[in-house]
């Protein structure tokens, strides 16, 4: 038996909340472990779990509340344990659920200036936002290695793709090492070595500069 | 007349995001009259990625280069935790084979090692004393070098994967990890002269960063921090896991509750791990598979479920809060990291009344680690 016999779980509706958590503290339940929230966006709720913790007889208990997505609002229990403050501050800025008593909601935790929806939601579309707000960076300078893969089992085509680069001596040396053929790509001229650039690549010109 | 020193003016400065308190970048809004401090707010985000977000969008096997990132020091907890809650919700976690618990556990205490090694030297490096962090640093690099062997990484090794772990222990590692740990054994007695019978560290330690019991249960509060008030709590012991069980050691307690208490705590716990290790090394099976046979994990669903998972990491109780919906992603991660609480709402309170002279060395007494607090 190795899966873990000291966790349980349950749900409690929004009205039987703070009874509950009342009750299991009675219980003994007296650390607050973790207090997270998923999001079932096509359920159109949040899941806030509150994770329980009997540290006497150790034990867990992850107790779970749905709330509407439309109308986000809890009370907060930062009145019995202090460092939910944090956990409640962090929830209202990353899923924009608002602990009615807590202090420090609505100021920043991690974000600074944020105007989009809370982040954390499923529909905050992470795709649109980086292409609005981070520009493309134009490249290094660096070997593509799509030029090699694939071809280095067939020598003449590396030494090739190596010697079709531009005019470096190091490069050259390299290609001269590896193969006595590459001097005849240099030899057929400049037309030549384009030549076989453009095929042996195929997913277009590094960005150079 | 009204100068800079005058107990009655107040002065707010900010400490940090770059300061010796942390391994990371967090800094502290201060409130001063002289030098005491009167309140202070923390400040993060300063190392956000987004990593909770980021594994909603990729696959389980795409989410290990990502969960080792949330700790420098420890990464290895965090890969254990996400393999072991995703194992649980995929009904396989009972499977695990022998040789694969054994592994793991060994590698778990393994990064608890050079994560304590790391913050011992830093607590009395951020009292200015420079030749122990040099000397923890080297130590803790041989242990790097003994992961390196096992993973092929230094720092994120990616090396306990969903079923197991990734490869076996390589031919004669028994041996150059036991020279490891008796390169650190012979180091350790150095230490203990320039730390602990040190003057200058006592004076600073003793009494200093003290956290009252109570504290524990309303704050929900683990690790070192807890053990050095003389109460016996370690999730090895209280929710055992993998072979810990197997394993034959005693929760290590101190009294005090000060800065000086727990760092015998670590110095005595550096000492338990080389021993477990030892044990592990000796009791571990040596033939059988190391992973479970698993589907092609780039088509990998695991059916809808939630679960906590937690191990003791060197700083305390570390938790994954796990939720999949029958896809191929998960719903929600939820990074408990110790430092969430140790590092805000623990240190917010016990600023009124420190000096500022000593809040880089309590930053490091409660190992903040920033990148676990703003995942």
């Amino acid at each position: 038996m190795r899966s873990d016999g000291w966790m349980t779980q349950e749900t409690v509706g929004l009205s039987g909340l703070t009874r509950r958590l009342e009750e299991l503290r009675g219980d003994g339940y007296v650390q607050l472990t973790l207090l997270t929230v998923t999001d079932w966006l096509e359920e159109g709720e949040f899941e806030v779990s509150y994770v329980l913790t009997d540290p006497a007889q150790r034990r867990t208990v992850i107790l779970g509340v749905r709330i509407p997505r439309e109308t986000p609002e809890l009370s907060t229990v930062s009145g019995v344990w202090p460092q939910a403050v944090t956990y409640e501050q962090e929830i209202h800025e990353m899923f924009g659920i608002r602990f009615e008593g807590s202090p420090r909601q609505g100021v920043p935790f991690i974000l600074e200036g944020w105007k989009d929806i809370p982040p954390m939601r499923r529909d905050f579309d992470t795709l649109k936002y980086s292409v609005e707000h981070y520009e493309d960076r134009p490249g290094r300078r660096s070997i593509d290695t799509r030029r090699f893969v694939g071809r280095v089992s067939d020598e003449k085509s590396f030494t090739d793709a190596w010697s079709a680069r531009e005019d470096d001596g190091r490069e050259r040396k390299l290609a001269d090492m590896n193969d006595g053929t590459a001097g005849d790509a240099r030899a057929a001229g400049t037309d030549g070595a384009a030549d076989v650039t453009g095929a042996a690549d195929p997913g277009g010109e590094n960005t150079d500069e | 007349m009204s100068n800079d020193y005058d107990v009655t003016k107040e002065t707010h400065l900010w400490f940090g995001p770059q300061h010796p308190g942390v391994t990371g970048n967090m800094s502290v809004e201060l409130w001063l009259k002289g030098d005491t401090i009167q309140r202070g707010i923390t400040h993060v985000g300063y190392l956000h990625r987004g990593f909770e977000k980021l594994m909603e969008r990729r696959t389980f096997i795409q989410s290990f280069p990502i969960v080792c990132r949330i700790c420098v020091p420890e990464p290895d907890t965090n890969e254990y935790l996400l393999a072991k809650g995703l194992e649980q919700l995929a009904g396989i976690y009972d499977d695990i084979p022998e040789k694969a618990q054994w592994i793991r556990t060994l590698t778990l205490e393994m990064s608890r090692l050079a994560a304590t090694l790391m913050v011992l030297g830093g607590q009395v490096g951020s009292m200015g004393l420079g030749p122990v962090p040099q000397w923890m640093m080297t130590l803790r690099d041989y242990v790097l070098d003994s992961f390196e062997e096992l993973s092929g990484h230094r720092i994120y090794h990616m090396y306990i994967v969903y079923g197991g772990v990734r490869r076996d222990l390589p031919e004669g590692f028994e041996g150059r990890l036991e020279k490891t740990l008796q390169t650190i054994e012979e180091r350790l007695p150095w230490i203990d002269r320039l730390m602990f019978e040190n003057d200058v560290f006592r004076k600073r330690a003793i009494g200093i960063g003290y956290v009252p019991p109570e504290w524990v249960d309303e704050m929900s509060l683990s690790g070192p921090i807890v053990r050095a008030m003389g109460i016996p709590r370690d999730v090895r012991k209280d929710y055992p896991y993998e072979v810990y069980p197997e394993l034959d050691f005693d929760v290590i307690t101190e009294e005090g509750s000060d800065m000086f208490a727990r760092a015998r705590v670590r110095r005595r716990e550096i000492a338990q791990s080389i021993n477990l290790i030892r044990q592990m090394l000796a009791s571990m099976p040596k033939e059988g598979p190391f992973c479970l046979k698993l589907p092609s994990l780039m088509h990998w669903r695991i059916p809808k479920g939630q679960t906590y998972v937690r191990a003791e990491a060197s700083r305390g109780e570390f938790g994954y809060f796990v939720v999949t919906d029958g896809s191929d992603k998960v719903r929600r991660v939820n990074v408990r990291g110790p430092s969430y609480v140790h590092g805000v709402s623990l240190l917010e309170r016990m600023l009124p009344g420190t000096n500022i002279s000593d809040l880089s060395s309590l930053m490091v007494s409660l190992q903040t680690c920033p990148p676990e607090i703003e995942r």
